[in-house]
């Protein structure tokens, strides 16, 4: 039996196919790491805002401010204009860029409104004026600190006036409304502090970003009642907002940066990840020699040389099995040294130790998992995915020799399970044909079950999930080895 | 008593309705050289294919070495060498990649035995080019080689000799001859060029739509299907006929005669006394081909 699956590796390595797979992997590798280092920060073109600008322009001279059904239009039109053209003296990437944003709109518009008033009132422009002034000077000064000062003054404001109602207040109802109004007033408080004590400007940054996903999870658990019934789908949402909230606290206290992509940690990471990892490579090898190990065989007629020797049929076909699964495994070590050296020479080899951070939802903790104790955990979760769509290919290889038809379809299968899980689960939530829910792509990737997480169906465990994946490989398996030990060969 | 090698009994193969083989029963011994004659279609191929279980038996057993084919496919292979319809081999491996693939599946064979082969074979100039460089017959050679590789006691060939030019034909044939005698190997040769089994093979089974009609030794089938044959040629047939009853004409020189060579002497004198001048005499042998198409009835696919 070795034998035979030695003589297998044999055929295999002497052929063209795998090396040319390789080398495309190793392209793609390539090119994608020199993007992911040269983009790591997606940036915004100014061009995109200076078009915008002149498209914004173009349709004010449509507008007028003396009629008035357009009025409220041309001061909206008007105010976007001037945030815009603001903008454009600022890199994309900086503070004042995205402070615009996010905080001048009030005071731009509050001077339109005066400016375009029937009746003009010069003291309300002089004031609204003053006041655009003011800010736009601090803009100049780079004092990014000025606008987050004021937002925490503005909110521990609106913090106390809070309290003091509920203090006011008997009302249960109103009293459970204002907790809740409370509560996200302090989470406010929280941020812009943590935001002033850490020195973390406007400006992007993966520590802006951090704050600014933070702040979202701080939002969305504060309003997330514990008590209540939940849908799955909310409960997974939940998760997912609690590990953001862990996660970016992580960031912003240790001031590391986990998420960075441009590292060789995240490459290795994210090696074998079934959402735009390489593993499809490996997918892609199995299905390739388990799609013609049989049929190029019988093609060539050098079937009848093979099953002419002192070997069972049965032996045979479960050593072709047994090499097309471990080609997985081949190609998926020859990925890891391929990025492990491609990756180090684009991020440099010191950029591995950038920490991989995980939450735990079983411990509740975060952890600090080892990039390639990471690696093989996912890639333990992911390899019956593999094994499952290449048994696929393999066993259609069998039963139809056709090479095309037993690339082609789990190929196809595999590109697209995605979709198909996405079909499943608005199938279950539509309480409409459940028992989908039993189908195989939904199962054999044990990524969600990583750290205690949520299965992506309820009701599955990591043990009913492989028992169905052993059900479809046994149900695959069996007609195959069956159907070849019967076969008769046929004039070639 | 010679070693039972090869025994088919009954073989009956049965494709959906259509009856495919039936009833075939051959039996080769050790130092045997059978010849399977029969027309395309006739089952030669087929007979083959269950003899090595390519092919499920419908009724019947082959037993090779003592071991049923089907119920001990491992120890009954064991020692069988054969090509099958062609020597097919993996076109991108060299030769000897080839051949060393087929002895990683057999216990005693080394790279000294794969280098003998390729010797015996007349490949050793060439066996580390790639086989999609070989012609076709460069390749039967290759493929008599991974037959005989782990040096069994029954080989089987399937038309063996196609492809081949006329010196390769004969050298295959001295090939065989010498495994069969030094090995003691049994061959099973099937082929519808019969020339070539003519003087080469002991026995011969002659298979016609499916069925067994002849089993025998070349003599023998010879001598059943004739009395020998003689071409005279003389320098006037016309008054031959008035002299020798049973003399056939075929044109004004030549004359067919059938008669016992000892009794060639009576008609030469014969016609020397009648002034007739003798030029040639020949005889006219049978082939192995005359005897196969007077048992066969040509070439008929039923």
């Amino acid at each position: 039996m070795s034998n035979l699956i030695k003589n297998e590796f044999s055929k295999i390595f002497h052929k063209k196919a795998i090396y040319i797979i390789c080398i495309i992997m190793f392209l793609i590798i390539g090119v994608n790491d020199y993007f992911m280092n040269k983009y790591s920060e997606e940036e915004m073109p100014k061009s995109y805002i200076t078009e915008n600008l002149e498209y914004m322009q173009e349709y004010l001279k449509t507008l007028s401010p003396d009629n008035p059904n357009q009025k409220e239009e041309y001061i909206i039109t008007q105010t976007q204009i001037d945030l815009l053209s603001l903008q454009t003296k600022y890199d994309t990437n900086s503070w004042q860029f995205n402070v615009i944003d996010s905080e001048l709109y009030d005071y731009v518009y509050n001077l339109n409104m005066h400016k375009y008033a029937t009746e003009k009132n010069e003291e309300a422009i002089n004031q609204a004026q003053q006041e655009y002034d003011k800010i736009v000077e601090k803009l100049d000064a780079d004092d990014w600190k000025y606008f987050a000062n004021d937002k925490l003054k503005i909110a521990q404001e609106e913090l106390k006036t809070l309290q003091e109602q509920k203090a006011n207040t008997q009302d249960t109802v109103q009293i459970k409304e204002l907790d809740s109004q409370i509560k996200a007033a302090e989470n406010n408080v929280e941020i812009l502090k943590l935001r002033i004590d850490n020195d973390i400007s406007y400006a992007n940054s993966y520590k802006n970003t951090a704050i600014n996903n933070y702040q979202k999870a701080l939002l969305f658990l504060a309003d997330y009642d514990t008590e209540k019934e939940h849908t799955y789908e909310e409960q997974k949402e939940y998760n997912e907002y609690l590990e953001q909230r862990e996660i970016n606290k992580y960031i912003i206290e240790t001031g590391t940066d986990v998420y960075a992509n441009n590292t060789l940690s995240y490459a290795i990471k994210s090696l074998y990840s079934s959402g735009g990892g390489f593993i499809i490579f490996a997918v892609l090898v199995g299905i390739v020699i388990a799609g013609t190990i049989v049929s190029d065989e019988f093609s060539k007629g050098t079937i009848k040389m093979l099953l002419i020797r002192p070997y069972s049929r049965t032996k045979i076909l479960a050593s072709k099995y047994i090499v097309s699964l471990l080609m997985i495994l081949f190609i998926m070590i020859v990925m890891l040294i391929g990025q492990l050296l491609i990756g180090g020479i684009i991020f440099g080899f010191d950029t591995l130790n950038n920490p991989v951070i995980i939450y735990n939802f079983e411990t509740q903790q975060i952890q600090n998992v080892g990039v390639f104790a990471y690696a093989a955990m996912q890639a333990v979760a992911v390899i019956p995915s593999c094994i499952l769509i290449t048994t696929l290919a393999f066993a259609i290889n069998t039963l139809t020799n056709n090479a095309p038809l037993s690339i082609g379809l789990p190929l196809i299968g595999y590109m697209n399970y995605e979709v198909i899980n996405q079909l499943i689960q608005m199938a279950i939530e539509a309480k409409k044909f459940e028992f989908v829910k039993y189908f195989v792509t939904e199962h054999w990737t044990f990524e969600n079950f990583l750290f205690g997480g949520l299965p992506g169906i309820q009701g599955f465990t990591v043990a009913t999930s492989l028992l169905i994946c052993a059900i479809y490989l046994v149900i695959m398996l069996i007609p195959t080895f069956i159907y070849f030990k019967k076969e008769n060969i046929k004039n070639i | 008593m010679e070693n039972i090698i090869l025994r088919c009994e009954n073989l009956d193969k049965k494709i959906r309705k259509k009856q495919i083989l039936k009833n075939v029963s051959v039996e080769l011994y050790e130092g045997d050289i059978l010849g399977f004659i029969g027309p395309n279609g006739a089952g030669k191929t087929t007979t083959i294919k269950l003899i090595l279980g390519l092919q499920g038996i419908t009724s019947g057993k082959v037993e090779i070495n003592g071991y049923d084919v089907e119920k001990n496919f491992e120890k009954a292979i064991k020692q069988v060498g054969a090509i099958v319809e062609n020597p097919d081999l993996y076109m991108y491996l060299t030769g000897f990649q080839n051949l060393k693939l087929i002895s990683n599946l057999y216990k005693n064979v080394d790279n000294n035995r794969i280098n003998e082969v390729v010797k015996l074979v007349g490949l050793e100039n060439r066996i580390n080019d790639k086989v999609s460089k070989y012609s076709l017959g460069m390749r039967q050679r290759l493929g008599i080689a991974q037959a005989i590789l782990h040096k069994p006691n029954l080989l089987i060939l399937d038309e063996p000799t196609n492809g081949l030019d006329p010196e390769g034909i004969k050298e295959v044939r001295e090939l065989l001859l010498k495994l069969a005698k030094e090995e003691k190997m049994a061959i099973f040769i099937s082929s519808h060029n019969l020339a070539e089994l003519d003087n080469f093979c002991n026995k011969i089974c002659i298979i016609k739509n499916g069925q067994i009609i002849e089993t025998n030794t070349i003599s023998e089938l010879k001598k059943e299907t004739q009395i020998p044959e003689y071409i005279i040629e003389v320098d006037n047939t016309k008054k031959i006929k008035t002299l020798i009853q049973n003399a056939e004409l075929i044109d004004k020189n030549y004359f067919k005669i059938a008669i016992q060579k000892e009794n060639i002497p009576f008609i030469v004198k014969q016609l020397v006394n009648n002034d007739i001048s003798i030029y040639s005499i020949c005889e006219e042998s049978l082939t192995l081909e005359d005897a196969f198409i007077k048992k066969t009835g040509g070439n008929v696919i039923e």
